[in-house]
């Protein structure tokens, strides 16, 4: 027996009910490209960090309390740490310290959100993104208060242009005077605004909520944030530390978001049990025919295997073809929220999936092949 | 006369086929404490050519024929085809035996629904390995000598009865077997296609190869040479 008549014949027993067989494959359709849209966020993001962060990123970071308040932390960061930096500068090779104060502006729409973003206005955005380019206006200067330049795509979605009026918050207002040209990056949703300013708006006098640092040699990131964590008691993290704290709290979302499609998945798989267990039981007697004729009970043990694995893996392709629509989908929504594409189809992700489908299949059809493989011929044959 | 003893008369296959051979072969039911015996111990040695089976519904014929296809388990002796037992062999090695040395005619064609009817009588070969142009040729040779070349392409439900009992013929005939067994091959057929049908089974039956026909038809039991009777488990050689 080759292995394509095997497949041959699999294919033929699916067409013998074809809209059940279609139906069947539906299910496991949407439930791979649900899986396959679930995923490729992460594999956006993830995309987006690594990507990026390079260019946004500091060489070091000061903070109370790490990374584990996100990427936005509160300012409880007293401003005094900026000087006990300093007296350390020229210890450990310190180029620039920089104060950076971060606020989320929220929204109940998600496009009306933007992180607000307080730096020393005198040391300019380009201490802490350096690609940054300017749109419109001019950047941050010595002097400057109540002031904002916005990312390209704050910009866009609050309506913000030169002279625009920036709310804060009931009791402070700041005017726009620059626009960043697009970069591609999360900092196009960021909006810049004078340490002060900031500072006043937040009700967070003499607080940061982090300092950043620029170092002679990058290299030297991992020594130095170990030195500052010791003499300060405060934590360092260096760039690596955030793509690693980055990458970790998106392993945890994707197993979350696998956890959750993990649902339609079984639902899929059940989908294809049924299906190929009733495809054994309508054929008892073609089953039981073949065995008399000479077929071995494991040629029908993988006849019905190949059906259900042959089922699994055009629903896989179908379910990643689907999910690259839903992907599409999902980028058009972000790239207007956010500016990037915040979903992504990687060939490892494309991999999974087929893998997850057949894997599927497989385990959808073991216990039907094992009950054709043990028929026993008399009754198949209803001789009995 | 039965044939639990003694054995019964020498006969010997013609060169190169295999003979069908019985010893002590019973068949018994569990049945809560008593046993209910389908089939009494049966040695027998079956003669090349048509040899029939009769006996009335529930007298063990059919338990007769599938101990002597190795689909039940005999409780006690033996079914040799030439020097193999077959209810020694695993389940796959009596598979493969049946596949090289028995053609089966069920009373339903038992084809199979999703093939055409040359690919039914190609299946044997699929299982078998034979590469496709040989399974081809050979099929199509088959299905022409029961008269259904044109129809090699239809799938069986475009088949009238008749039809598909021939191309159930050609598929048991097609690996060439030493042991044809056919259970009721014309049950479900009128009287004129019935005779079709059984002609092409006297076929290989004069070419010297053991035919076993179950009937309840005495008529068509007439034709063969050898004759075995079932009546309540006993065989008796007529």
């Amino acid at each position: 027996m080759q292995r394509r008549d095997l497949w041959t014949l699999a294919r033929r027993g699916l067409t013998r009910r074809p809209v059940r067989t279609l139906l069947t494959t539906l299910g496991i359709v949407v439930a791979v490209a649900s899986m396959v849209i679930f995923l490729s966020l992460g594999e956006g993001i993830r995309k987006v960090f690594n990507d990026e962060l390079g260019g946004i990123g500091p060489d070091v970071q000061v903070t109370l309390n790490g990374l584990n308040q996100g990427i936005a932390p509160q300012p409880n960061l007293p401003q005094s740490t900026v000087a006990d930096i300093q007296k350390l500068s020229g210890q450990l090779g310190i180029e620039q310290v920089t104060p950076v104060i971060m606020a989320i502006r929220g929204s109940l729409d998600p496009s009306q959100s933007a992180v607000l973003y307080g730096l020393p206005p005198e040391q300019g955005i380009n201490a802490v993104f350096s690609t940054v380019k300017l749109g419109q206006g001019r950047l941050l200067q010595a002097g400057d208060s109540g002031v904002a330049v916005v990312g390209a795509k704050a910009s866009v979605n609050l309506k913000l242009k030169l002279g625009s009026t920036l709310r804060l918050n009931r009791r402070s207002a700041v005017k726009v005077v620059g626009v960043l040209d697009k970069s591609g990056g999360l900092n196009d949703s960021f909006i810049f605004l004078p340490l002060a300013t900031m500072q006043a708006a937040e009700g967070a006098q003499n607080r940061i909520s982090m300092v950043v640092l620029k170092l002679n040699d990058a290299r030297r990131a991992r020594p130095v944030a170990t030195a500052l964590t010791q003499a300060l008691k405060l934590e360092a993290q260096t760039q690596a530390d955030f793509l690693s704290f980055a990458d970790r709290a998106l392993k945890i979302s994707d197993a979350v978001r696998f956890g959750i499609s993990l649902i339609s998945l079984i639902v899929g798989g059940l989908a294809v049990a049924n299906t190929v267990m009733m495809g054994v039981f309508e054929r008892t007697r073609e089953f039981g025919t073949l065995r008399a004729i000479g077929a071995r009970p494991s040629f029908v043990r993988e006849l019905v295997l190949t059906e259900s694995l042959l089922l699994s893996l055009i629903g896989g392709v179908g379910g990643i073809l689907l999910g690259l629509v839903g992907i599409w989908g999902v980028n058009v929504y972000t790239q207007g929220l956010a500016g990037f594409d915040a979903a992504a189809l990687t060939p490892r992700l494309v991999l999974l999936a087929l893998f997850i489908s057949l894997l599927l299949g497989l385990i959808a059809g073991l216990l039907p092949a094992r009950s054709a493989g043990r028929l026993s011929i008399n009754e198949a044959l209803g001789r009995v | 006369m039965t044939l639990t003893s003694p054995a019964s008369p020498a006969v010997s296959a013609p060169a190169g086929l295999l003979q069908l051979r019985t010893e002590g072969l019973a068949r018994t039911y569990p049945s809560g404490d008593d046993q209910i015996v389908a089939l009494r111990p049966f040695t027998h040695t079956f003669a090349p050519g048509l040899t029939s089976v009769v006996g009335p519904s529930g007298s063990g014929k059919s338990t007769l024929l599938n101990l002597l296809a190795g689909f039940d388990t005999p409780s006690a002796g033996s079914v040799r085809v030439g020097s193999t037992d077959i209810h020694a062999l695993s389940e796959a090695g009596r598979a493969d035996f049946r596949l090289s040395h028995y053609g089966f005619v069920f009373q339903n064609h038992n084809l199979v629904a999703i093939l055409s009817a040359q690919e039914n009588v190609e299946f044997p070969l699929i299982l078998a390995g034979v590469p496709p142009r040989e399974r081809r040729d050979r099929a199509r040779a088959l299905l022409a000598q029961v008269g259904l070349e044109k129809r090699a392409n239809h799938l069986p439900s475009h088949l009238s009865g008749g039809e598909a009992q021939r191309v159930a013929v050609a598929r048991a005939l097609v690996s060439e077997p030493d042991v044809l067994l056919a259970d009721e091959p014309t049950g479900n057929l009128d009287s004129r296609t019935g005779q079709a049908i059984l002609e092409l089974l006297l076929s290989p039956a004069r070419d010297g190869k053991t035919v076993v026909l179950i009937t309840h038809d005495p008529d068509i039991a007439a034709l063969a040479e050898h004759h075995l009777r079932v009546r309540d488990g006993e065989v008796v050689v007529e």
